[in-house]
């Protein structure tokens, strides 16, 4: 496999090459707002691509250790939804993007249950690491969005 | 919307009068309806210009909105005693002539208030103009709306609506959405104190207010409309970030003008209700993105915007953050 260039310098350059030869050509407006768009888009993409297989692993991995807390800080019957959201997680060596984004997805799942079930018993400190853990998820999103946000007529 | 095709259709709708087409340009730059600019002159020589508003093809677009429920709307908009519309003149509700269902409406001779604010010198008396546009918009008489038109049933049975819309867009999506499922709850837990219901604009914005010469402004593009609470207007607003900035960076100052104007209470009304408000008031156009998303996911095209507006989901999962950590303050001062 050709790993120089990268994917995200791939992508990169892609923006380079649309941005100076193709956008300039274009008489129409409507056209080169589209691909104004298209470089916005290209440019998350390289952003993602060098990083969402070890950002998605991290997070599962952060999101497994609070839900777990939560559980042993509930009573039983709070516990159950957390643990059923927990056991449907499959973390196994696979590094294939889908199977990645599958575990985080359903990780997902456990932190919303981990959370309702600590706000639920007004375990503050525990409400406050839910919190802060989704504020991690958006801090990344933004990172991918490098900072741009949409604008319109 | 092409020159031919709307030529076809004024000689269907109007056939006595003899229309002419001079041109029919497509104007850039819009997230959800294409849009076109006409000028037609009739047989006894005047000429008149209309803006026409149409349906994009579902596999190049990502907002859904309904045509029939704007034209029914607008045609009871243009009697409201308290702000003007551009007059809805044609519908083609079948898009057999347009290609897609479309409205033509008079097109107005003026520049928006988004353009004009570029180069305002007084932004405060900009900022005081505009709060005078919603005002006048949430003033307006429910009676003069169309018995057809829906009404929610109670304030509380909205709210509970708009707040179930963050649950039915989790609902849609193939993937967990921590981020909108705490927001919910936050949302259900923390739910003001009843208003009045009103009309709602839905995309309450300056480039979304003509400002004709000497005369009233009009307000367009009424697609996302309800009724509803009217502080869903006053959240939708301070996410829209074309700058010159007239919410920020004095949120006070923008709520007591609007108190002002409307005799709203200040606990009713004041930067955190607003924030509240900014969640319910941008969850259908999260709902229409997630759902772009979503329809890519699925391997279906939605145009550009469709992996675009992306970058629009995760910038409102920031701004709904930044309202429940303001609500979360008081557990980190216990903490």
């Amino acid at each position: 496999m050709i790993t120089r260039p990268s994917t995200p310098q791939i992508l990169r350059d892609l923006q380079v090459e649309v941005e100076r030869e193709i956008l300039p050509m274009m008489p129409d407006p409507v056209s080169k707002m589209r691909v104004q768009m298209l470089l916005a888009v290209l440019g998350n993409c390289a952003v993602r691509s060098a990083h969402e297989i070890a950002w998605m692993t991290q997070e599962t991995a952060e999101i497994i250790e609070y839900a777990r807390e939560v559980a042993n800080a509930v009573s039983d019957d709070a516990r159950r939804p957390v643990m059923m959201q927990l056991d449907t997680i499959h973390v196994d060596d696979s590094l294939h993007l889908d199977d990645v984004a599958a575990a985080y997805s359903r990780a997902g799942y456990a932190l919303s249950a981990a959370l309702d079930a600590a706000m639920d018993a007004y375990l503050n400190d525990l409400v406050l690491r839910g919190e802060a853990l989704l504020r991690a998820r958006v801090t990344r999103e933004q990172e991918i969005a490098g900072g741009s946000a949409t604008t319109g007529r | 919307m092409d020159r031919d095709r709307l030529q076809a259709f004024l000689n269907a709708v109007e056939p006595d009068r003899g229309a002419t087409v001079l041109e029919c340009l497509p104007i850039p730059g819009g997230y959800s309806r294409d849009t076109a600019r006409a000028t037609v002159q009739w047989a006894d020589g005047t000429t008149e210009s209309f803006f026409l508003r149409g349906d994009p093809p579902i596999d190049a677009s990502v907002f859904r909105s309904d045509r029939d429920d704007e034209w029914l709307l607008l045609n009871s908009l243009v009697n409201s005693p308290t702000f003007n519309i551009p007059r809805p003149r044609y519908y083609d509700a079948t898009g057999e002539y347009l290609g897609c269902k479309c409205i033509v409406a008079e097109a107005i001779p003026a520049q928006s208030m988004f353009a004009a604010l570029q180069t305002e010198t007084d932004l405060e008396a900009a900022k005081a103009r505009f709060v005078d546009v919603i005002a006048s918009i949430h003033a307006m008489p429910l009676d003069v709306l169309d018995a057809q038109i829906a009404r929610p049933e109670s304030w509380r049975s909205h709210m509970d609506e708009l707040i179930g819309r963050l649950d039915e867009i989790q609902a849609g999506l193939q993937e967990s959405n921590p981020v909108l499922h705490y927001v919910a709850r936050v949302m259900r837990e923390n739910l003001p104190r009843e208003v009045p219901l009103a009309l709602v604009h839905g995309d309450v914005q300056p480039g979304n207010v003509l400002v004709p010469e000497g005369s009233a402004p009009v307000v367009i593009d009424w697609e996302f409309s309800q009724v509803g609470d009217p502080r869903q207007d006053l959240g939708y607003f301070p996410q829209v970030p074309m700058p010159p900035l007239l919410y920020h960076p004095d949120p006070e100052k923008f709520c007591a003008l609007y108190r002002e104007r409307t005799g709203m209470a200040e606990q009713d009304l004041n930067p955190l209700m607003v924030d509240y408000f900014l969640v319910l008031g941008t969850a259908h156009l999260q709902q229409n993105m997630l759902m772009g998303a979503e329809a890519v996911a699925q391997g279906e095209h939605r145009g550009i915007m469709g992996t675009y507006l992306i970058i629009a989901i995760t910038h409102f999962h920031n701004l709904y953050l930044n309202y429940t950590e303001q609500v979360s303050g008081s557990r980190k001062a216990s903490a």
